[in-house]
């Protein structure tokens, strides 16, 4: 199943198994294993153009061996037809800073890119960023 | 039976372009497609000169700023700017180019080499140089714009 989520400015799309859970961002910095929690807006983190949200916001909890890392959006929805993914061209994906994406799907007409968020989070929880988002990291 | 302009055999179709006050050309039988600007969806972590990715009929294309690709400064779209859809091998893009000109015809005897002083990505990506209207025009190579891309910082 994929996850369509929505920043500020922009829409993405995962795999619904990369994520361990969707609710509420929690209230303290360590989950009940007395894991970190790495919590993030993930519009900024992918784009600069693209605001802090505020706001009512969900978490996209990913749970990895040592912290989890909460990735912070307005909306997320379950797509019931879950659109398919193409590759990024080869020559484009070789350039990407951090490998962060899978693909592109198109909804309405319009490329929306396809996140791998279990990378994501294991480079966000090794405190890895974006070059623009590189002095936001702790 | 009336008369009409006659391309030699041996001619080539180039589609021209303009980026800043300069004229280029891409041989046309690399090009599918020309379509009017629109902002491309942005790719996280993809440098500047690969600005996103667009849906032209379902064909999902990289976007290729041949401004920042050949070392010129960057430019705000406006209603001149178009994308032009070219495939090279196995690669498909979308090149993003201030205007489009026209589709002319080149005699390959009629090309000439690119200027020695050239240096840079220009260097690279000019195969060579058409006089059209007394105005040169730089003859690109599809394959050096890709593997530009590829070496591109």
């Amino acid at each position: 199943m994929i996850l369509l989520i929505e920043t500020v400015a922009r829409r993405y799309v995962c795999r619904q198994n990369d994520v361990d859970t969707v609710g509420l961002p929690a209230a303290t910095e360590r989950d009940a294993r007395g894991r970190a929690i790495v919590r993030c807006q993930l519009g900024p983190l992918l784009d600069p153009a693209d605001p802090p949200a505020v706001g009512r916001l969900h978490a996209l909890t990913i749970m990895l061996r040592r912290r989890v890392v909460e990735l912070v959006v307005p909306r997320v929805d379950l797509l019931a037809e879950p659109p398919p993914i193409v590759p990024l061209a080869p020559f484009l994906l070789a350039r990407l800073q951090l490998p962060w994406v899978n693909g592109v799907a198109l909804l309405d007409g319009q490329p929306v890119i396809a996140l791998d968020l279990r990378r994501l989070a294991a480079d966000v929880a090794l405190g890895l960023r974006l070059a623009h988002a590189a002095k936001d990291a702790p | 039976m009336q008369s009409s302009p006659v391309q030699p055999a041996s001619s080539t179709a180039y589609l021209t372009f303009r980026l800043a006050t300069e004229q280029y050309a891409l041989a046309g039988n690399g090009v599918r497609e020309i379509m009017r600007w629109r902002a491309p969806t942005p790719v996280p972590g993809a440098p500047p000169l690969l600005p996103g990715v667009i849906n032209q009929r379902g064909q999902v294309l990289p976007v290729i700023d041949v401004r920042l690709l050949l070392g010129l400064a960057a430019a705000a779209p406006d209603r001149a700017t178009r994308l032009i859809w070219v495939h090279h091998d196995e690669i498909e893009a979308a090149l993003l180019v201030d205007a489009v000109d026209d589709l002319i015809a080149i005699d390959p005897a009629h090309l000439e080499p690119p200027p020695a002083n050239l240096t840079g990505p220009a260097q690279k990506a000019i195969r060579a140089v058409y006089r059209h209207h007394d105005r040169p025009v730089a003859v690109l190579d599809p394959a050096a714009i890709f593997t530009l891309v590829q070496e591109a910082t």
